[in-house]
């Protein structure tokens, strides 16, 4: 059983809340679940809608069309290709409205009487919220169980709405009643989380949709969590302070997406010359400028490998799934302080307002490795003999520690001297070998003789796992990547030649991944996927283009 | 024997202003009584961001308009560390002009040198914020075509807990100041005159000496009207000393779920699971 709801309506009008409500109620009575928002950057009015696909298995994506639509205000109609199943339900708060659609079904509202019986202006929200709980087999004891947070008065009316709408609601579907539920959290929380769980204690970052999430998660658990946090004046001030937070000995890390990740580029340069050890997300949204501030898109790939000025070590990964957000944000950590170097994340909308379930978290997989030097011993900042390890900071000892921004002497005092310099290329390259060695390589899923190989990074593997278990199995297989720079060319060995035909899917024009793989193996790719309209990839979307380039073949 | 002091080679054109400056700040720490490896001296990039190459201390010499933010992190992590940021006129007031404003809110338990010297110097001789309307540099051959900024008037309206200035060749008086800032509770921050004798024809040892002086005796530095008048006097009645100062929470005091340095907590992996409860 797989079924879909989406919420849809303007914004400012409880599309969030009834989403939040719903979510946390269907994960209490055992459903898997996987949400997405979908929103316009505007405080009110617009079209705005939220997906929650519901199961009795585990889910890797959400449908893009719903079983269930419900919408706030008439405008559903006028989207109803694009987000109804055929069959399937609206829910719609005016009973005014006719269409002429077939094969759906129609639940109208009286909204003059809601809005008479419930003097709250967001209360048909709360209506649709009870008839869906009644359809999902919610009891009325569960509805009672939502924690509404605001006055006394208007949790009252709104309770009163939602069991308005679930006495007129018929129990459809059968819910799961699992035990053993995990942890139920979006991308931006997963990010946070997994940098706290290796050490993070110094946030300091500048508010940019989607990437504020973190800064606000971390920021709600600064006291749980003894962090330092801060909203600094500029993008620029937020990578630069992590650098001194680092050179003082904390575990420090911003966030933005593309358009502040811009403006702290001068920051990563600096954090790879001075060795200071951060971690950079950069949740990516479409651009370039503003862009589309709410969508997504894996644009930035160019600009994370581009960043800054000159050659300097650096690693970038990219992670695959909420729940990956996690292990790839603590790993991002670790290895920033292992190497002493910026590490750039690449995460972006689609994960950071995806919602899902995380069964359980895996400590095995989560560190917060100490790299430093004994206290006392003797000690040189840029010892030319040490790549990884072995670090102090200032304050930590009795060490003296001269963190430079120029071509440096060991001790950290700028030199120009030809030699020098080139020592300190030397040292780029003999760092970007070692890491290239121990980063992971990619992972493999499909057939072992596929027809057709895909080749991709980030958060598309589980939409293109999905998209090959429904296509043919037997004929596809994905090579996926989490781990982009530096890459080492012997990882991909036993992927030449696997397939007669390969393809590249990214979610942006340029195929920037794809042709940087090229230009690192020499291995071309023959088709390729794109999705740049700032929405994220589907199955449906994957599989109406791989039948294309079938039919080609 | 001064452990501050440090045997290298240094790049500053003979008889710069800011060799006194680094004689002073070198005395001042060592007669508070502060050591080397308690010490954190932050700078930008420019002939004054040089100064934590020629001190023998922990330092930081980042980017150019960047000493602020580098700073602030410093100290969140680890406020133990006496903290100092020297830069130039340029790097403070020009190219990190956002970060001054907002860094003076922050009141910052820290020291804040400016060597305002009211030109460009390592680029050569450019017109910088402090240069006057009008003087002409080695870019603005038809002389500077804006005002210029007023730093401690500025500091003043932005509510700055210490505001000084000081001339580098009255050496005794820039050290107390040196020695004043370093004791203040807060941001504590010195525009300190200081020629360029390569690139400021106008604003030499001559100059400053003729057009400075120091403030009156019963000059009352708690009062924040008095400051602000006395921060509008132009040449020749410029004046040196503590403009103003006033004691104020400053911010690692404002962080109150903060007992110690961040660094100082203890932190696992599993940390993290009383957070995930709220996950269920």
């Amino acid at each position: 059983m797989t079924k879909t709801v989406i919420l849809s309506g303007a914004a400012g009008g409880g599309l969030n809340s009834i989403q939040d409500f719903l979510e946390q109620s269907f994960h209490k009575k055992g459903y898997y679940f996987y949400s997405y928002r979908n929103y316009m950057s505007r405080v009110r009015g617009g079209f705005n809608y939220m997906i929650i696909t519901l199961s009795d298995q585990p889910l890797k994506t959400c449908e893009p069309k719903g079983d269930y639509v419900v919408s706030l205000d008439d405008q559903v109609y006028d989207h109803l290709d694009e987000l109804l199943k055929p069959g399937g339900q609206i829910l719609v708060m005016d009973s005014d409205h006719k269409t002429d659609a077939q094969d759906i079904m129609v639940v109208q509202f009286p909204k003059e009487e809601v809005d008479q019986v419930f003097a709250h202006p967001n209360a048909s929200g709360m209506v649709a919220l009870g008839y869906l709980a009644k359809v999902f087999g919610l009891d009325e004891a569960d509805v009672d169980a939502i924690e509404m947070p605001w006055s006394e008065k208007v949790n009252a009316s709104n309770l009163a709405a939602v069991k308005y709408g679930f006495v007129r609601a018929e129990k459809e579907i059968e819910p799961p009643l699992r035990a053993d539920m995990g942890y139920q959290m979006d991308g931006n929380q997963a990010i946070a989380l997994g940098a706290l769980a290796g050490g993070l204690n110094f946030y300091c970052a500048y508010p940019m949709s989607p990437a504020t999430g973190i800064l606000q998660y971390i920021t709600n658990n600064e006291k749980a969590m003894h962090v330092f946090t801060e909203q600094a004046e500029d993008e620029i001030a937020a990578a630069v302070s992590i650098t001194g937070a680092a050179a003082a000995g904390a575990r420090a890390m911003t966030a933005t997406s593309g358009g502040g990740f811009a403006l702290m580029t001068e920051g990563i340069g600096l954090a790879a010359i001075a060795e200071t050890p951060v971690v950079i997300a950069n949740v990516m949204r479409p651009g370039p400028a503003t862009g589309l501030p709410t969508r997504t898109d894996q644009g930035d790939f160019y600009q994370a490998l581009g960043a800054a000025q000159g050659e300097f070590p650096k690693i970038i990964l990219a992670p695959d799934s909420v729940s990956d957000c996690l292990y790839t944000s603590n790993r991002a950590m670790d290895l920033a302080h292992r190497f002493r170097l910026p590490v750039i994340l690449l995460s972006d909308q689609y994960l950071a307002n995806s919602s899902t379930e995380l069964p359980g978290v895996d400590y095995d997989q989560l560190v917060n490795n100490s790299y430093l030097a004994p206290k006392g011993s003797d000690y040189t900042i840029y010892d030319k003999d040490v790549l990884e390890g072995n670090a102090k900071y200032a304050g930590y000892d009795e060490s003296l520690l001269l963190y430079d921004s120029h071509i440096h002497l060991e001790d950290g005092f700028y030199s120009e001297s030809a030699e020098v310099t080139n020592r300190y290329k030397q040292r780029v390259l003999d760092k970007l070998a070692l890491i290239a060695n121990t980063l992971k390589p990619p992972t493999y899923y499909g057939a072992d003789d596929p027809d057709v190989l895909l080749v991709s990074w980030g958060s598309n593997r589980p939409i293109l796992e999905d998209a090959i278990d429904r296509w043919d199995k037997s004929k596809l297989g994905l090579l996926h990547f989490t781990d982009l720079y530096p890459l080492n060319p012997q990882h991909l060995a036993p992927y030449f030649g696997k397939a007669k035909t390969v393809v590249n899917v990214e979610m942006n024009g340029f195929n920037q991944f794809g042709k940087y793989l090229r230009g690192q193996t020499g291995w071309n790719f023959d088709h390729s996927i794109n999705r740049y309209d700032g929405r994220p990839l589907n199955v449906d979307y994957v599989i109406e283009r791989l039948e294309e380039i079938h039919e080609s073949l | 024997m001064n452990p501050f002091k440090k045997d290298v080679k240094n790049a500053w054109c003979p008889g710069c202003g800011n060799f006194a400056i680094l004689n002073a700040l070198q005395a001042a720490l060592h007669d508070e009584g502060i050591a080397p490896h308690e010490t954190m001296i932050v700078s930008g990039i420019g002939q004054a961001a040089k100064l934590p190459h020629y001190i023998s201390a922990n330092g930081y010499n980042g980017l150019h308009g960047r000493s602020l933010p580098a700073a602030l992190g410093v100290h969140a992590a680890n406020p133990k560390l006496k903290l100092i940021v020297t830069s130039g006129d340029g790097d403070t007031y020009g190219e990190g002009g956002n970060h001054f404003i907002h860094h003076v809110r922050r009141n910052i338990n820290m020291l804040h040198l400016v060597h305002d010297n009211q030109v460009y110097g390592l680029t050569k001789g450019q017109g910088s914020p402090t240069t006057a309307m009008g003087q002409v540099t080695t870019l603005q051959k038809d002389g500077m075509k804006s005002m210029p900024i007023n730093p401690v008037l500025l500091a003043l309206s932005l509510g700055a807990t210490f505001v000084a200035r000081a001339y580098s060749q009255n050496i005794d008086q820039l050290k107390d100041l040196i020695k004043a800032g370093l004791n203040h509770k807060g941001y504590a921050m010195i525009d300190i005159f200081q020629p360029c004798v390569s690139f400021n024809k106008v604003n030499t040892y001559q100059w400053y000496s003729a057009n400075t002086k120091p403030l009156p005796d019963d000059y009352d530095p708690s009062n924040l009207a008095l400051a602000i008048e006395y921060a509008q006097k132009e040449a020749p009645d410029l004046p040196l000393g503590i403009l103003y100062q006033v004691e104020k929470p400053h911010f690692m005091e404002r962080q109150t779920h903060l007992e110690k340095p961040i660094i100082e907590y203890e932190r696992k992996p599993q940390d993290i699971q009383h957070l995930l409860e709220n996950h269920r």
